[in-house]
């Protein structure tokens, strides 16, 4: 699947304060109370969480439950991976059941430094086209949507200025990627 | 309308594997006689990434949010409990 193959399927559910709210609530203490199990803080059960939250959504919420388990199966498995993953330590003390093993956590879930530095800058000189091409390419809105929430006169406006912005941020990267290095990672 | 938008364009549609066969078939043809163009295509692939990183950043502080919303709401006190409960 292509990097922008899967944004097409996330835009038909809508990721709201009330929907996150809602998971937050029937979900955490499942993962609390791994975290605690493994001798973990409270601020550390929080972290792990938000992160599998993340992953959840982008990963199960487009491509379908890859675990074929519940929901909370699947958050509880990518929170021992993400535990395991800090705590190398604890191998022996978490058992993975099948449908756990088979959930991995991006390959590019952890950004680089180089990366790290790029969005700082990005955030800096390009913030009005991030949250642009965040919406388009990341959040439920289509084009059109775009085009309201952001008052353009219509989709053809919309577009051309998604397409401003991506030429502005690929300038920007062009720039400020320096090195050979920062810009082959 | 500039090349570069059009190559921008192409790209994107490249990347997100929306080409016909045959365009597709073209594009890669340009992509092996052109440097410029891989490169291009690297840097807007690099861009994607970047921004992905963004949104996964602000729905972290999404998450944040609803954190503290939740452990402040006194609604949610049993909530609460349960969870101070797991970490004494």
């Amino acid at each position: 699947m292509g990097i922008l193959g899967n944004t097409v399927a996330i835009k038909k559910k809508q990721v709201t304060t009330e929907s996150i709210t809602e998971t937050y609530e029937r979900l955490f203490p499942a993962v609390a109370r791994f975290v605690s199990s493994m001798n973990g803080s409270l601020p550390d059960a929080k972290d792990i969480f938000h992160d599998a939250l993340v992953i959840y959504f982008e990963t199960a919420v487009q491509k379908g439950n890859p675990a074929h388990t519940s929901e909370k199966g699947y958050i509880l498995g990518i929170a021992k991976h993400l535990w395991l993953r800090k705590h190398s330590r604890d191998k022996h003390k978490v058992s993975l059941e099948d449908a756990e093993n088979s959930i991995s956590i991006p390959d590019d879930y952890f950004p680089t430094p180089s990366n790290k530095r790029l969005l700082t800058i990005l955030e800096r000189a390009g913030k009005k086209c991030m949250d642009l091409l965040r919406a388009f390419y990341f959040r439920e809105l289509t084009i059109k949507q775009l085009a309201r929430t952001l008052g353009y006169a219509n989709e053809h406006s919309a577009s051309a200025q998604k397409y401003k912005c991506l030429e502005k941020v690929k300038n920007l990267v062009k720039t400020k990627a320096l090195t050979y290095d920062d810009f082959m990672e | 309308m500039t090349t570069s938008w059009n190559n921008t364009k192409q790209i994107e549609r490249y990347l997100a594997e929306n080409l016909s066969p045959a365009d597709k078939f073209v594009f890669e043809a340009r992509l092996l006689l052109s440097p410029a163009l891989q490169n291009e295509v690297h840097l807007q692939k690099k861009v994607l990434g970047l921004i992905k990183m963004y949104h996964r950043k602000k729905f972290k502080e999404k998450l944040e949010e609803v954190h503290r919303q939740i452990f402040h709401d006194p609604e949610k006190l049993s909530f609460q409990q349960k969870i101070y409960g797991l970490f004494k």
